[in-house]
């Protein structure tokens, strides 16, 4: 009798489940969403709405307050909630909010981690905006920029038809920190000119019992930190030849004749294959890599060279920099320990700041410290002197959603990126003693507070390789952004700076790891391997 | 006997007739010459040809008998193409021209813009003939000649465009989601605003709009621009058309469907395509369909709907029998429990309160925890992204699993720690307990007790930042300790170096007294009866020896509840590897569930954390029936 009733209840359920599948689904008219097609919002109209910031950038919260203050003065019907979050784990909690619902609470975010939602179109395409008139300047929100300093070429981006999905107006430069006491007390009374130097330096200075230099070199610095910069910076002095591979040609579909027509492969032009003068095609880096063409192919005298010589480099970081993050390679260069650290224009205010200590603890030591350029690395292998990272940052993605919406927190962002709002901002952070900016925002309508603008423009710009599609952004650190790979080569090049490999084997094992993924990583990026043999073709969207 | 034998004919006979209708009414099935994907569709206003542009740069076109009346190659991608009354063609490609061709294939013009034209539409007549630049707010408005008339500032880039067929009404997609309407004196009629980005659009004769989103939906909106339906497809929506009579709505999605649609927005025919749908183009009585694979269909849109209502028919019957069955069976089991089980009823009714009172926290249970296992062990059979489709792919995700690196050495790891998890979550919370339940000032047992409980207020994040100071470089209080005691050699990085990581890691926590351990133990033991210990002192037996005979065999249920939990809670951990080392140097201090995290957060592949999620539960759930079966409590 038992074994009855357990058979009809599940046979009951079996048929209730049968029963509730709904295949009518899709068919349903979704009525709640009618209403949503309403009159658009003027700019003359009275805003309402609430907008959520939450950038990876947890320091700024009182500086984004501020912001978010005056212009809840002005759009009184407007709620502005900003939630930073710290940068540790910020991927992890974005991934989270779009993985629960297609569009999460949040309006405005840092969006750089997020290429995969980017691919999606998850977010606000700012082009569009760029030609609108911005409420708080009465003029076009492109004029607001700095459109050079910004690396933007808004023809390149239509004839590529790509969206610009992150706006960076706020501009940084990587370059060296060091201890100008140290140095000195080693003899140095001037920073390296070369990388050959800086090494003979680094050398005295561990004698002396000092750490040469600190550097994040867990595995999460090494590949997006302090650590991956360095890499990246040099392998870019090897490589800078990718631009020809990549470069689009005549027949893509991302050529544009403006720019691209006059363009010209110049080695002493620090900017040649920045996209304000050439316009690239991804397709044909995927090619190149695909095919191991010169030199997306991890074999040769380059590519051992330039390994071997950031080995040697990494051989004078502190002990440990494989276990240690970004602020913690600050601490050790802050407290003494080390000569040098890597770092930006705006620790000029924060250095000072941390010598103070937090409150309730003692100050540190005070030293003198300076600022100088990555020094080239000066063989036959080399092709030109070396970059840096310099380019705007801040990352910010708006959230798409419903017209209203987007329209609002455009709104916003017109607001901040224009003088009065951007003041705001700047206010608090020259009263902070524990904020600084990075570099001097490309922003036309701004003025920089106090002593900001001359010190900013003591630092000697020497190009920028950052967002590039050479071969030292895409193979230099892993494949591209494909996690799985960078997440080998972070275990490889952890064991390769231990000795545990040679460099034979390392990039050996690199590339059949590159041979592996690739198929998978293009996919992650909407390409197929058939789409490699017309690189010429615009890639069709694809599930 | 006949009543069954009628039961099962039925039964068989709905089985039969829900796949049929699908196929039958093809008319015809070809796969362009290329077999490129198709980019775009259309069917000259007589119904006498149609042509197929592909994304091979060609434009195919043929005519009703699908006879190719001639082929014409461009040097990119075919964007769109219109065909006018007098069945001439043109074609806006990425190689940044707009050509135009007669009936037979002659070149009318070709103009050549800076950027590619995204998109052309005309009237029949030919006298509005509409495009786009990409990136561009502008409409371009050319004669039959090539030659620009006019230009219409959008005033925002353009997505998409579409010009109605008696030329009255040009509309235009902006990258702002808002639709705008124009005469045919490009003056904007109205601004309609849509949820999504909107992928494709169209006009009927009337000014009514349908456009096609990025978010799935083909929204319609009558002359005035209120909302006439709003309907879900299952993915995003590639293209639209609308039939001569603005009856009919097709559509094509990301996923590979085909879809008809009223104009009230109900669903009347809907097909799965073998690959990504791609084109959608109504001709008179039938609807072309075209495909990523290159393959093209022709169907009879009166048959396909007949079809498709006979169908809903049969599924209706079908679900109305089975909701019979389940009633049926509902009031079967009602019966039997009733006739065989009236104690049972009873028991529950009488308890009735309770039940109610533990629903809640049942369903709770069931909606947060049960659910999403399920829902994660379905998923490991599946490639899902956050946002995007997920495609069933069987065991992949495991296969995967047991070839994958930072899974393989986790496991290694993951063993030491749960052998050293074990004794140290075991060993020094029991004789913490003992050493608090054989003090004999009951005023220092409480105030001991007191001071180990109180360190659960540390959070647990807390005390491995402590620790990830301790272990740090050559300013950590250990490597300091280790100078000031004179062994300044063995003075090291201990989280960056293999060999010492993952023990750093396992003496977070020293000296291990786990609160909760300890308070198990402790209430075990003070429930131990006292005449016990008595009884054994009197015989002169040792407080080690009642330990090792009478608290020791006392507490093995305890020890089982214990082992179960400290497993449990080793294999989900891997706060202390996330927080300090990522995993690294190397794969050291990797194990399964930090590569779950990984996977789900770093790599966006929920069917791979899925897959490993699946795999701790099972390793969890045998060891667990290994310690019940092997470790033997009192009740036992």
């Amino acid at each position: 009798m038992k074994q009855k009733l357990l058979f009809l209840v599940v046979l009951f359920l079996a048929f209730i489940l049968v029963a509730c599948q709904d295949k009518e689904t899709q068919e349903e008219t979704d009525k709640e969403s009618e209403n949503i097609e309403q009159e658009i919002v003027s700019k003359d109209e009275r805003l309402e709405g609430t907008i959520r910031v939450s950038t990876a950038n947890e320091g700024s919260q009182s500086a984004w307050e501020a912001v978010a203050e005056g212009y809840m003065e002005i759009n009184e019907g407007v709620e502005v909630i900003i939630d930073n979050k710290p940068l540790d784990g910020y991927q992890e909690w974005m991934t989270a909010q779009f993985a629960t619902s297609d569009t999460p609470d949040v309006d405005i975010v840092t969006a750089n981690m997020l290429q995969n939602l980017i691919q999606d179109k998850k977010f606000v395409d700012y082009i569009p905006y760029f030609e609108q008139e911005n409420p708080y300047t009465e003029k076009k929100w492109k004029e607001s920029f700095n459109l050079d300093t910004m690396q933007l070429n808004l023809d390149a981006y239509k004839a590529r038809e790509k969206g610009l999905y992150e706006l960076n107006f706020e501009s940084t430069q990587i370059m060296w920190v060091y201890n100008e006491d140290i140095f000195a007390e080693a003899g140095y009374n001037e920073p390296p000119q070369t990388f050959e130097e800086m090494m003979v330096m680094f050398k005295d200075i561990e004698e002396l019992g000092y750490t040469p230099f600190s550097i994040g070199g867990n595995a999460n610095s090494l590949w997006s930190g302090q650590a991956g910069w360095a890499i990246r910076i040099y392998a870019d002095q090897y490589f800078r030849d990718s631009v020809k591979v990549v470069g689009s040609q005549e027949e893509d579909f991302s050529y544009f004749e403006p720019i691209d027509g006059k363009w010209e492969y110049n080695l002493e032009d620090p900017y040649n294959d920045n996209s304000s003068s050439v316009t690239m095609n991804e397709l044909r880096m995927w090619k190149a890599i695909n095919e191991k063409s010169e030199p997306y192919h991890l074999e040769g005298d380059r590519w051992t060279d330039f390994y071997e010589n950031v080995k040697q480099l990494f051989g004078y970081a502190a002990d440990g920099y494989t276990g240690m993050t970004d602020q913690e390679a600050y601490e050790e260069f802050i407290n003494g320990n080390a000569a040098a650290t890597l770092g930006h224009p705006g620790l000029y205010w924060q250095i000072p700041n941390d010598f103070g200590g937090d409150e309730g603890s003692e100050s540190l030591e005070e030293f003198e410290f300076g600022f100088y350029n990555f020094p080239s690395i000066e063989n036959e292998n080399t092709l030109a002197d070396a970059r840096t990272i310099h380019l705007p940052i801040g990352f910010y993605g708006v959230v798409a959603k419903d017209p209203e919406q987007n329209a609002l927190n455009i709104d916003f962002m017109q607001y901040w990126t224009s003088n009065e709002g951007y003041s705001e901002y700047l206010e608090v952070i020259s009263e902070s003693d524990n904020m600084a900016i990075t570099g001097p925002p490309a922003l036309n309508d701004i003025n920089l507070p106090g002593d900001m603008e001359e010190v900013f423009s003591q630092f000697e710009s020497v190009g920028n390789m950052e967002n590039l599609l050479n071969a030292s952004n895409v193979l230099a650190r892993g494949l591209h952004n494909y996690q799985p790979n960078i997440q080998d080569w972070v275990n490889l090049t952890q064991q390769y700076f231990n000795d545990s490999l040679t460099s034979e084997e390392y990039l050996s094992q690199l590339q059949s790891n590159i041979d592996r993924d690739i198929v998978n990583a293009m996919e992650e990026e909407g390409i197929i391997l058939e789409d490699l043999e017309h690189p010429e073709r615009n890639t069709p969207e694809r599930q | 006997m006949k009543h069954s034998f009628t039961w099962g004919y039925c039964l068989a006979l709905l089985f039969f007739l829900l796949p049929f209708s699908v196929s039958a009414n093809i008319n015809s099935t070809y796969t362009v010459e290329n077999t490129s994907s198709i980019t775009a569709m259309d069917v000259s206003p007589d119904n006498s040809r149609y042509a197929v542009g592909t994304y091979d740069s060609t434009v195919f076109v043929y005519d009703n008998n699908n006879q190719l009346i001639y082929r014409f190659e461009s040097k990119n991608v075919i964007n769109d193409l219109t065909i006018l009354k007098d069945n001439s063609i043109i074609i806006a490609s990425d190689d940044r021209n707009l050509y135009s061709y007669d009936s037979r294939g002659n070149e009318q013009f070709i103009k050549s813009f800076p950027i590619s034209p995204k998109s052309v539409s005309s009237s029949i007549s030919g006298d509005i003939i509409a495009t786009y630049l990409a990136s561009s707010n502008e409409v371009i408005l050319i004669n039959q000649n090539g030659e620009e008339i006019d230009t219409i500032n959008t005033g925002f880039y353009i997505e998409d465009l579409s010009v109605s067929k008696n030329g009255k009404w040009i509309v235009t997609a902006g990258a702002d989601q808002v639709i705008r309407v124009y005469n045919s004196s490009s003056e904007l009629q109205r601004e309609i605003p849509v949820t999504g980005v909107i992928n494709d659009i169209k006009v009927d004769d009337e000014g009514r709009v349908v456009v096609g989103t990025e978010n799935s939906k083909v929204v319609g909106f009558d002359e005035r621009g209120n909302t006439l339906f709003n309907y879900s497809a299952k993915w995003k929506i590639t293209n639209i058309d609308l039939s001569t009579d603005s009856n009919y709505i097709a559509a094509s999605d990301l996923e590979g469907n085909f879809y008809i649609i009223d104009k009230q927005g109900n669903l009347l025919w809907s097909m799965q395509g073998e690959s990504i749908a791609r084109s959608v183009a109504f001709s008179g009585e039938s609807l072309f369909t075209g495909m990523e694979n290159g393959k093209v269909q022709v169907l009879n849109v009166a048959n396909i709907i007949k079809d498709a209502e006979r169908e809903e028919l049969v599924e209706t019957i079908w679900k109305v029998v089975v909701l019979i069955l389940a009633i049926g069976m509902l009031f079967a089991i009602g019966w039997l429990l009733v006739r065989y089980k009236k104690k049972l009823l009873r028991d529950i009714w009488r308890a009735r309160y309770i039940y109610l009172v533990l629903l809640p926290s049942v369903v709770l249970i069931g909606v947060f925890l049960y659910y999403p296992a399920i829902t994660g062990l379905v998923y490991s059979f599946y490639e899902w992204n956050p946002g995007s489709q997920s495609h069933f792919i069987g065991l992949e995700n495991y296969k995967r699993m047991f070839q994958d690196q930072y899974v393989i050495e986790g496991l290694k790891n993951l063993l030491i720690l749960m052998v050293t998890g074990i004794i140290k979550f075991m060993l020094p919370p029991l004789l913490v307990a003992e050493l608090l339940f054989w003090l004999r000032n009951n005023a220092a047992t409480y105030w001991f007790r007191t001071v180990f409980v109180s360190s659960m207020v540390l959070p647990a994040v807390a005390n491995i930042l402590i620790w990830q100071n301790i272990y740090s470089g050559e300013s950590g209080l250990l490597n300091e300790f280790l100078a000031i005691i004179g062994l300044g050699n063995y003075a090291q990085a201990w989280l960056a170096n293999p060999d010492t990581a993952l023990w750093a890691i396992i003496f977070i926590g020293f000296p291990f007294i786990s609160i909760l351990h300890l308070l198990v133990y402790y209430a075990g033991l003070i429930s131990i009866s006292s005449e016990l210990k008595d009884a054994a002192m009197i015989d002169g037996a040792s407080k080690f020896r009642i330990i090792r005979s009478i608290h020791l065999p006392l507490l093995k249920g305890q020890f089982k509840l214990l082992i179960v939990m400290t497993i449990i809670m080793l294999i989900q951990d891997f706060n202390a590897m996330l927080i300090i080392t990522g995993g690294g140097p190397g794969t050291s201090t990797y194990v399964p569930a930090l590569q779950m995290y990984y996977a789900a957060t770093k790599f966006s592949e929920m069917g791979y954390a899925s897959a490993i999620g699946v795999m701790l539960f099972f390793m969890i759930f045998v060891i667990t029936v290994i310690n019940l079966k092997f470790v033997k409590s009192q009740e036992d």
